[in-house]
């Protein structure tokens, strides 16, 4: 069974391979774009957890703990069941974390490179506007 | 080790937060774009003993044992102790301090933006 954070990392990594497709058609990162990516990034990592969710309630929902985690259906939630067969018993914090760590740098860099290209315009738009 | 790498992250985090306060909210271009190296270094720079101890025959756990130079990187002996500091909670307190910094990004980018539409509109 893998930790809750690899399988939030898998479901944040659907997100981020959007937006970085959608920046490489673009070329820019706009704060419209950034925001959906983030914002959907947070909903797809708390998706990807929703079968663990009855596992922290055991006495009222086990239930519900087994049918989720029993059921082939479960994998909807970012392949929540095949994660949890391939990875050793609580194991994946350190590579989860790397790799959620890994997509928000990558976001980060993207953001400054686009604000560098931003900048630039700005630069060029005043000389156009205010010529000296 | 991923408490390491969170304590890595806070230290550039609070002083961009007091520079970001202390510019009238606004974030230099030149800053958002060192921003992921700092943090990239802070927190390899967090993490050099876990790195040392892997060197075989003794000698990387033996220079990772040392205490005075365990401080240098962001005082990573006396962390080991806190018991308090679970994986778990770094992990919370990493999430925080980069989803916070993207909001910062965020308006940044919209101020941006907002300046050349207005740039354009007088053009």
């Amino acid at each position: 069974m893998a930790v809750p954070v690899l399988h939030v990392a898998l479901g944040m990594s659907v997100p981020f391979t959007f937006g970085m497709a959608a920046y490489a058609e673009k070329k820019r990162m706009t704060s419209r774009m950034l925001g959906l990516v983030l914002s959907f990034m947070i909903f797809c990592g708390a998706f990807a957890v929703v079968p663990d969710i009855p596992r922290y309630f055991p006495q009222k929902h086990s239930y519900l703990e087994k049918k989720m985690n029993g059921s082939v259906l479960s994998n909807i939630f970012f392949l929540h069941i095949i994660l949890d067969k391939n990875e050793p018993e609580d194991e994946g914090l350190a590579e989860g974390a790397s790799i959620i760590f890994a997509m928000l740098f990558i976001i980060l860099v993207v953001s400054g490179k686009s604000a560098i290209g931003n900048e630039k315009e700005i630069m060029s738009l005043e000389k156009e506007v205010f010529p000296r | 080790m991923l408490k390491h790498i969170t304590i890595g992250l806070f230290i550039p985090y609070c002083i961009l937060i007091f520079l970001y306060v202390k510019k009238g909210y606004r974030l230099e271009t030149k800053a958002l774009v060192a921003l992921p190296y700092v943090f990239l270094f802070c927190a390899l720079w967090s993490i050099v003993p876990n790195i040392i101890s892997f060197v075989p025959w003794g000698i990387g756990s033996a220079v990772a044992g040392n205490s005075f130079f365990n401080n240098i990187f962001f005082f990573h002996r006396a962390l080991e102790n806190i018991p308090t500091l679970e994986s778990i909670f770094g992990l919370g307190l990493m999430l925080f301090i980069l989803f916070s910094v993207f909001i910062i990004v965020l308006r940044h980018l919209k101020q941006q933006e907002r300046e050349i539409e207005k740039l354009k509109r007088l053009r």
